[in-house]
């Protein structure tokens, strides 16, 4: 579990702090000010084994997109104002493993790749490294095993063959093809079963719905249907420790959003995940808030981000203050 | 006439309420002032006084706001009042540049509440006398309570309420409506505080 972070000299961010971290963690704030970002800055301190194609295309451009010139459209751009001299810095704390940092440096194109670069993100350029260290001051790296796998989830549909592939994990383990299909009873309460199959060419999902004389695919069904379904399988059946997603209340009607919070909650502590999302939606934190009061921990935070005097700053809820907030109907997004 | 939900930060002054009756009596009397910096809003309650700063501190616009007036009514202990109020307030922590202030009502080191406020505007007129009568008056018919200072005010307001243009309207209804003597003696406490925010 990410316990803290730290985003330094990132894009538009000049520093900004983020305090207590639960196993769900809200990212709210008007368009544009950066919550994707935040979403990309954990990923880079976590999951720096992933490819550069990867962490340009998860939440920017769907896979297969052109960027033209990447190096012009989308990686100078992680530098503030484009300054290639600034070192960007996420650093957090991992529970069990301490503090942990990534910085990326631009190289001169006549300079030596230092040895200590974890990875080149743009490969074709050669220029860009990130250095994955325990500290900043003494450069020691961490050990191996400190890197985390990270699942994210574009506002985006993914590509619908691919998921069908990926159920696969989730019929292999245990359990946990009831667990999804309870999860989508939420949105539709004819739901009997989901199953990857491939009759017409390529491999789709498809849902049995009482009083329909077919399968149907799931493609045919609501967004809100699909993505509830890529989320959940995620959760239970991807082995990793955390999950990203973009605009998590996207196609989801917000009558359902307590309970499906519930299960995401449950979901989430069988399988010792961690998710950290974004939203427009006040209905959605706010029945993230009523789903998670019930518990003792009271597993959320939530986290706006707000310009102040030029920068941006974060405005951290607890309990307390989102109770209040969610009560009167103030504004948190 | 209720007062309308707080949705954003208008003005760099707040003067905050334990309720609606607190809020339309502030905008109005404000309005009469030609105050025109300072935005009203309620807490809901004094019991919330604490959630509604944790939550006030981390509202959308709060770094631009300038001075806070909290009130609250002394109830029959005006220095547990401020005493609360001091409490509520190192437990939320606001930023030092925001100023702050408190008034204790009706006022300083008396018990009671705003509609002892509003009582003191009427006092010593001849409404006083006929309200002090109906009340004594329906004490020995049938009523077999005793009164506290608080519900004696809200009796008594409510008995003047009754006889107003409008009969029918709540405390900060009719203060909307006109109804009070903003330029009474009685107010002169409050109304210096709300003008030196």
């Amino acid at each position: 579990m990410l316990n803290d972070l730290r985003i330094q000299n990132y894009k538009r961010f000049g520093d900004l702090n983020f305090a207590g971290f639960k196993r769900v963690n809200l990212f709210t704030g008007k368009s544009n000010c950066g919550k994707t970002s935040v979403l990309e800055a954990i990923l880079l301190l976590l999951d720096w084994k992933s490819s550069a194609d990867e962490f340009l295309k998860v939440f920017r451009a769907g896979k297969g997109q052109q960027l033209g010139d990447e190096g012009e459209t989308f990686w100078k751009w992680l530098f503030p104002l484009r300054n290639l001299k600034a070192k960007p810095r996420i650093s957090g704390d991992l529970h069990g493993i301490g503090n942990y940092c990534a910085e990326l440096q631009w190289r001169l194109e006549n300079e030596q790749p230092k040895a200590s670069a974890k990875m080149v993100l743009a490969s074709h350029l050669h220029l860009l490294s990130l250095f994955v260290t325990s500290s900043h001051e003494n450069g020691q790296e961490l050990p191996r095993q400190t890197h985390q796998a990270v699942t994210a989830i574009a506002a985006e549909p993914r590509n619908p063959s691919q998921e069908a592939q990926d159920y696969a994990r989730v019929v292999l383990k245990s359990g946990a093809e009831d667990q999804v299909e309870d999860m989508l009873r939420k949105i539709d309460r004819r739901l009997k079963t989901i199953r990857s199959l491939q009759p017409h060419g390529v491999p789709l999902l498809y849902a049995g719905i009482e009083g329909l004389p077919q399968r149907i695919p799931v493609i045919q069904l609501g967004h809100g249907f699909s993505r509830l379904l890529t989320i959940m399988a995620e959760i239970v059946a991807s082995q990793k420790p955390v999950i990203l997603i973009d605009e998590i209340e996207n196609g989801l009607h917000h009558s359902a959003l307590v309970e499906i919070w519930r299960g995401l909650l449950t979901a989430c502590e069988h399988s010792d995940v961690q998710i950290f999302a974004t939203t427009h939606s006040w209905e959605c934190v706010a029945a993230a808030h009523e789903a998670f009061s019930e518990s003792l921990e009271y597993p959320l935070a939530v986290f706006r981000l707000e310009e102040k005097n030029g920068d941006m700053a974060v405005i951290a809820y607890d309990k307390e203050s989102l109770e209040y907030s969610v009560q009167q109907e103030w504004e948190v997004r | 006439m209720p007062s309308s939900p707080f949705k954003k930060i208008l003005q760099p002054k707040l003067v905050v309420g334990e309720g609606s009756e607190e809020v339309l009596f502030f905008e109005s009397w404000l309005k009469h002032l030609e105050i025109s910096d300072t935005q009203v809003v309620e807490y809901k309650g004094k019991s919330m006084l604490k959630p509604f700063l944790a939550a006030l501190h981390r509202f959308p616009g709060f770094d631009r706001l300038e001075t806070l007036a909290i009130t609250r009514d002394a109830d029959d202990d005006p220095v547990g009042a401020e005493q609360s109020v001091n409490a509520a307030l190192a437990d939320a922590g606001l930023p030092s540049h925001l100023r702050v202030e408190i008034y204790i009502l009706p006022e300083k080191n008396k018990a009671g509440a705003l509609e002892n406020v509003c009582l003191e505007t009427i006092r010593e007129q001849p409404i006083e006398t006929c309200i002090e009568s109906y009340l004594r008056c329906a004490q020995q018919a049938d009523l077999n309570y005793d009164w506290n200072i608080g519900d004696a005010a809200k009796s008594r307001i409510r008995a003047w309420l009754s006889v107003q243009a409008i009969p029918d309207l709540r405390l900060g209804e009719a203060a909307c409506a006109g109804f009070l003597n903003w330029e009474a003696p009685c107010l002169d406490g409050l109304r210096v505080f709300l003008k030196s925010l």
